[in-house]
């Protein structure tokens, strides 16, 4: 059955989300968009035996879109047919919000304006005639308070009467004489391609004067010369850029229907919440909490996920004990079933105990808004790598794990910087690695190698991160929203956990088993002999180590760890310490196994979210730089020993 | 005087924005635009201005020094 479409749009942090999971109680559904890469939100509910899609867009600012995202919210309107557009504004940010329901009202779908945070605004001391608001925007108004459910029925019986009885003619905004004729002349230019179209001509004709790359090309180019000399005109006009001055018309229309629909009221105290926010954004102090949350952060982590480990480790065992008398009847079988074990308990026993309470406490701090007061004072330090400070949560979580640092780069907007902090989370030692560096530096030299590697590691990243952002295009700089602070729902938080850790399994164990089962195989077959040959001119002729460490590296991509275990075995011995090895090969061998491709899990991870491109660049990236900083160590050690 | 150096704590009002117009896209979409009347909330000499925009009530935003050093205000009259 083809259920009619309502849609979730409005300006980030505006409670969009929130309302999205109340009026779908979290039966939520990714589903694909037409034209780009993105996954959305959709869930079906059920107003008076009616049956509703509904669909939550990425938040957007204007309907100029400025990253990948706002693009995905634009492609969406423009491209589906929609029949109904929440358009949900944070209440104590009206006027803000209606420049964005003015461009809603002017892409001519039926639209309904949701008041969320409404109580918030009254806190505030800011009140707003409801009735006046939807007489000038000849639509309905409705307020609601998403976290707590308020306002949802009376929200969902105005969606059902809007949609299937009423559609207001909603109140066109008339620009300035000198734009509104040029708006007109547009139209009459292109009315033959809106025949048949959901989104109105009049729209069009106003992105053509404003951002002309947003149109198709087929009709620009048809009124080409005219959008030139409007432009000429405008600006000669005005002094300004024609986007400038459609946006400024904009600005007005919302800050005149703003003044006229609200009553501010002056508190005599500041907030508790700006208070707070004073200590959090200080210079000295925002650091030392910062710091503290970290520590925190990663403390809860670390036990919750001991824990977890240690119940799941049990049934583990008593799994691997069934499997057991299988070697005796058929190995390759159980080379098999063993590989699929290992895969299915590495997931259950090693990734989900850290990643569910890391999911959850992202969750809750996610939504408190501290996220932004972190990127605001990281800034500064990660300008120097050429990236903006919300990168920063992504790069402590790689010494977890890269996993779940590639998943929180989600939380960057901006494609570039996205794609540059996958390419350099793989360069941190994650746990596994960490494990290596110990463990070898232990048993060959002392920990001040250790030290020297992890510093080394960091400059290289520096570097890296460094030439990247030269090579790649600027960003346009920080403008970021810092949303007020507020108190995390545990509800939602233990809901939005539940759906993010389901995504991730049901892609990770698939891989992840599939992966070991292969790693069975190759032992089954016993083809490391030939591994070691065609790795003998890296490992022999370059780096100057035995030959039988060529297996070990396959290993080490499938899962870090195991690179000790498959050393022992590869090299004949008991132990570490027993290892035929020099001072200088262990650590032209710690040096190159810390640095040398992201693990299989990882690799998956960084081609599910960035695609091809990025994995096969960010592979071949630190293959090389992991063969450079291996000679480059050889090097200095044969030097410091002659 | 740009953003940068300007007072904190004091009504501003915003007289240019020369930066590029991916900026210039970006600050308008979260509301900032030439005659708005701001407050500058911080005095660093590094990492990003913290500033309100009084005329639309917004919430607080954070701006890069390179886009905050080419705003230039004046003190409101």
């Amino acid at each position: 059955m083809n259920n009619k479409t309502i849609v979730l749009v409005g300006q980030p942090n505006s409670g969009k989300s929130t309302l999205f999971n109340v009026l779908s109680d979290i039966k939520t559904n990714k589903i694909a968009v037409s034209g780009t890469v993105g996954l959305i939100n959709s869930s079906v509910i059920n107003i008076n035996a009616n049956t509703y899609n509904v669909i939550d867009l990425p938040g957007i600012y204007s309907l100029n879109p400025n990253d990948k995202s706002e693009q995905i919210t634009l492609d969406y309107l423009t491209n589906n047919l929609v029949d109904l557009v929440l358009n949900v504004i944070d209440s104590t940010l009206l006027t803000r919000g209606l420049e964005l329901t003015i461009e809603l009202l002017e892409l001519g779908l039926p639209v309904v304006v949701v008041l969320n945070m409404f109580d918030e605004a009254e806190a505030r001391g800011i009140h707003i005639d409801i009735k006046k608001l939807e007489s000038i925007l000849g639509i309905p108004v409705t307020a609601t308070k998403a976290k707590f459910g308020k306002g949802i029925k009376e929200l969902s019986e105005i969606c059902y009467d809007y949609i299937e009885y009423s559609h207001k003619e909603p109140k066109i905004f008339q620009y300035t004489h000198h734009i509104e004729k040029h708006i007109q002349n547009i139209e009459l230019a292109i009315k033959l391609y809106f025949e048949k179209k959901n989104i109105s001509s009049r729209f069009i004709a106003i992105k053509l004067i404003e951002n002309p790359a947003l149109v198709q090309e087929n009709i620009r180019h048809n009124v080409a010369d005219l959008i030139k000399g409007i432009e000429r005109e405008l600006k000669e006009e005005h002094k300004l850029e024609c986007y400038e001055t459609v946006s400024y018309e904009r600005h007005h229309h919302s800050m005149k229907i703003s003044e006229e629909v609200c009553c501010y009221k002056e508190r005599k105290t500041r907030a508790l919440d700006e208070k707070v926010d004073d200590y959090l954004l200080h210079p000295i102090f925002g650091h030392f909490f910062l710091g503290v949350f970290f520590v925190l952060y990663f403390f809860l982590i670390f036990v919750i996920g001991s824990v977890l480990s240690g119940l799941v480790e049990a049934p583990l065992v008593y799994l691997a004990d069934i499997l057991a008398p299988v070697k005796n009847y058929n190995e390759f079988l159980w080379f098999t079933l063993n590989g699929a074990y290992l895969g299915f308990s590495g997931i259950v026993g090693i990734i989900l105990p850290y990643f569910l309470p890391l999911v959850f406490l992202t969750s809750l701090f996610e939504e408190t808004g501290y996220l932004s007061r972190i990127a605001f004072l990281m800034d500064g330090i990660f300008h120097k790598i050429g990236l903006h400070g919300k990168s920063v949560v992504s790069f402590v979580l790689g010494f977890g794990c890269s996993v779940p640092a590639i998943y929180s780069t989600r939380m960057i907007e901006n494609r570039r910087d996205r794609a540059i902090a996958a390419a350099l989370i793989p360069f941190i030692p994650c746990s596994a690695r960490i494990a290596v560096i110990f463990a070898l530096t232990a048993a060959f030299a002392t920990p001040v190698w250790a030290v020297i590697i992890f510093m080394f590691v960091i400059l290289i990243i520096a570097i890296n991160g460094k030439i990247l952002s030269k090579l790649l295009s600027k960003p346009i700089g920080l403008v970021l929203e810092i949303p007020k602070l507020k108190i995390p729902s545990l509800k939602y938080s233990f809901q939005k956990t539940w759906l993010r850790i389901a995504d991730f399994t049901k892609d990770a164990i698939l891989f992840l088993v599939l992966g070991s089962i292969v790693l069975g195989w190759i032992e089954y077959f016993e083809v490391s002999y030939y591994i070691n040959l065609a790795f003998e001119p890296l490992v022999t002729y370059l780096l100057g180590l035995p030959k039988e460490l060529g297996s070990t590296l396959v290993f080490g991509f499938f899962r870090k760890e195991l690179i000790l275990v498959m050393a022992n075995q590869a090299m004949g011995v008991e132990n570490l310490s027993k290892l035929p090895l020099t001072l200088n090969q262990v650590i032209t061998f710690i040096v190159f196994v810390t640095l040398y491709f992201p693990c299989f899990t990882t690799f998956v991870v960084i081609l599910k979210e960035f695609g091809k491109k990025v994995v096969l660049f960010s592979s071949f990236l630190s293959i090389f730089v992991a063969i450079l900083s291996a000679l480059l160590f050889k090097f200095v050690i044969d030097m410091l020993i002659i | 005087m740009s953003l940068t150096e300007a007072p904190i704590e004091v009504r501003l009002k915003i007289k240019e924005i020369n930066s590029g117009h991916q900026s210039k896209r970006k600050l308008s979409s979260v509301g900032i635009h030439i005659d708005d009347i701001i407050l500058k909330h911080n005095d660093n000499r590094w990492g990003p201005v913290i500033l309100e925009n009084l005329t639309i009530r917004s919430n607080k935003l954070a701006i890069g020094r390179e886009i905050a050093n080419k705003i230039i205000v004046e003190n409101e009259q």
